[in-house]
């Protein structure tokens, strides 16, 4: 995640590939989606990760969203 | 799809973003790339599209005047993009590893940042405040635990911009940090993407 300005204010780490990032409308939220089969929640505000999703007997490229 | 549900967009890999009616089916509009269209995203009223593409362009285009507004180059192919909900900001994510953040309207470059390998999604916060990008280096928005680690964050990426990709591609003349104004991030100091300083 970064300012508009380019400086990187955080950032998360998937075991692999990233396929989607999101914010929620309001701003306050952040979710990513990576081929690790995983979907991770965060908060922008303090960057702090709110929830793990995990996708269970998905193959790597199945979680595109 | 626009956020009143009204228009919907596609890209196909035969060049060509269409935009469709969502209440009758009809189809509104068509732009062309010169490639594969890889990527769409409409603003909120839907009067702007933009598309990413194997050429390695993103372009926004009027939906209603079919009027090509906004021509972005990057050094490989365009692989997501993303609009604010008004429209004033264009956000584009590349194989080139690179994303960067644009004036829709101008086509002025606004800031870029770096990843390790190609940038897949790339995403901006309504106010046009914040920007989020995921590569096939693994790395999405969000996390403390990596920010701690504070300024060696940055310098891997900075030598791969300013070594090996860089020179590439000279011709699309973005990062030849010319007279038509600022071409990276306005703020000093700590942010990252600064002119390119090669190795090191």
């Amino acid at each position: 995640m970064w300012a508009i300005s380019g400086a990187e204010l955080a950032r998360a780490t998937h075991g692999a590939g990233v396929t989607a990032v999101a914010f929620s409308p309001d701003g306050r939220r952040l979710a990513t989606a990576s081929l690790d089969g995983t979907a991770l929640a965060l908060s922008a505000g303090d960057r702090s990760l709110t929830a793990t999703y995990r996708h269970r007997g998905l193959r790597q490229g199945d979680v595109l969203t | 799809m626009s956020a009143d549900g009204r228009l919907v967009a596609a890209g196909s890999a035969d060049g060509t973003a269409l935009v469709w009616e969502i209440a009758s089916g009809a189809e509104r509009i068509r732009f062309h790339h010169d490639e594969g269209v890889t990527a769409v995203a409409l603003d909120a009223a839907g009067g702007l599209l933009a598309t990413g593409s194997f050429d390695p362009t993103a372009r926004v285009w009027d939906v209603v005047s079919g009027g090509q507004l906004t021509r972005a180059n990057h050094d490989s192919m365009v692989a997501a993009v993303a609009l604010t909900p008004d429209g004033r900001l264009l956000a584009t994510g590349s194989a080139d590893h690179t994303a960067r953040v644009w004036d829709a309207g101008s086509g002025g470059e606004q800031t870029w940042v770096g990843h390790d390998a190609a940038v897949t999604a790339v995403a901006l916060d309504l106010g046009g405040e914040l920007l989020a990008t995921g590569g096939e280096d693994r790395s999405g928005p969000g996390l403390g635990g990596r920010l701690r680690r504070g300024a060696g964050l940055g310098r891997p990426r900075r030598r791969r911009l300013g070594g090996r990709l860089q020179p590439r591609r000279a011709a699309p003349g973005h990062r030849q940090r010319g007279p038509d104004g600022p071409r990276c991030g306005p703020s000093p100091g700590p942010s990252w993407p600064g002119p390119p300083t090669g190795p090191g």
